[in-house]
């Protein structure tokens, strides 16, 4: 039984992450498919909380299929789980690599990359909006997230600095009584 | 336009110490994902890519299956050490994470029902998309803004925050047009 679990976790985030375009975020709608839907590992409110505590620690978005793991099955699912979604796509992203220094001089490989540059910057935009309207539910949330990137735009400052202030910030704001908890 | 971060010189000659202490920084960092953190680590700090060369690496691993920047560790990993150099990296980017992860899950529980430790969570959650959003601006600065990048990029961004596209739909009408327009303003340009 314990075995099946563990086989099943490996299948689930593998097959996931080989069809996975985009990163770790992208990736939920299909996790809760597999997880909650198909093989009934988790309810739903159990996944909502595992989605929301792989946010709090620092790391890969992916690292969500580590917490997930370890929900189902303890440390063997976390370690399926976590070799799962990271060895078969590093593999292909290590022969890509291979064979992009074959073909630096290509002018296509190039303009490959010059394309898809601004598709890459729209797609980071789109996703710090997406996880703002997730994360901010009052107007103490919006000028957090925009003091946030007006300050990093301007400085390299570390990313550290930014998330203690946003806790200290929200701590403070719910002392004094303007930040709505969910 | 020039790049605003010069890249450092012996780029070539990074240290397999260097690169695993990069690599621990940028998961230890990696509030939010590991946009912020890595555009940090690799262009900022440590400066092994100019903040061009990065959003073009970041733009081959966003459609290459897996974690952007986990592709990407393998890459950078391989370009200085091969595959020692990519293992190594990718080892010292997910330790950290991963205990960090275990603790935070072992001891959420305890806490989670006290107002003040939901309130500085969620404040740090708010600054954490802040992040992402700077990530976004400062990539920026890795492309030629002309008339038909502005386009592609501002459409991808309407495509996938407001109609919610999937990623492969926006990529299969938006990449070869955007490629092919690259490919003939390097002509026309040599």
């Amino acid at each position: 039984m314990k075995d099946d679990v563990i086989w099943g976790l490996f299948v689930a985030f593998s097959t996931a992450a080989l069809f996975s375009i985009g990163g770790g975020s992208a990736l939920i709608p299909e996790f809760h498919r597999q997880l909650v839907e198909v093989n009934g590992y988790m309810t739903s409110l159990e996944f909502a909380k595992s989605v929301a505590l792989a946010q709090i620690a620092p790391g890969p978005n992916m690292l969500l299929v580590s917490l997930m793991g370890w929900k189902v099955a303890g440390l063997p699912g976390l370690l399926v789980s976590t070799f799962a979604i990271v060895v078969p796509p590093s593999l292909i992203a290590y022969s890509t690599w291979r064979a992009m220094e074959r073909l630096k001089d290509a002018a296509w490989l190039n303009a490959v990359k010059i394309g898809l540059a601004p598709l890459v910057v729209g797609l980071m935009l789109a996703s710090g909006t997406i996880t703002a309207q997730a994360a901010n539910h009052d107007a103490i949330g919006y000028v957090l997230t925009l003091g946030t990137a007006t300050i990093m735009h301007f400085t390299k400052r570390n990313p550290l600095w930014m998330i203690a202030t946003g806790a200290v910030v929200g701590l403070i704001a719910h002392r004094l009584g303007f930040m709505t908890l969910v | 336009m020039e790049d605003l971060i010069p890249q450092r010189e012996d780029a070539r000659n990074i240290s397999l110490a260097e690169l695993c202490t990069g690599f621990v920084m940028m998961g230890l960092l990696g509030f939010g994902g590991l946009g912020a953190s890595s555009q940090y680590i690799i262009v900022e700090r440590r400066r092994w890519l100019s903040a061009k060369e990065f959003v073009e690496l970041f733009a081959v691993c966003a459609i290459l299956p897996g974690g952007n920047i986990m592709n990407a560790t393998i890459m950078l990993g391989a370009r200085y050490h091969g595959v020692l150099g990519s293992v190594l990296a990718m080892t010292s980017l997910l330790f950290m994470p991963l205990l960090i992860l275990v603790a935070v899950v072992v001891t959420y529980d305890h806490f989670s029902y006290l107002p003040d430790v939901r309130a500085a969570i969620g404040g740090a959650a708010s600054a954490a998309a802040g992040l992402i959003v700077a990530t976004a601006t400062k990539l920026g600065r890795g492309v030629v803004w002309r008339a038909a990048p502005i386009c592609f990029g501002v459409a991808t961004f309407v495509a996938i925050s407001y109609f919610r596209t999937p990623l492969w739909l926006v990529i299969v009408f938006m990449a070869p047009p955007s490629v092919l327009m690259a490919l003939w303003q390097g002509r026309r340009r040599s």
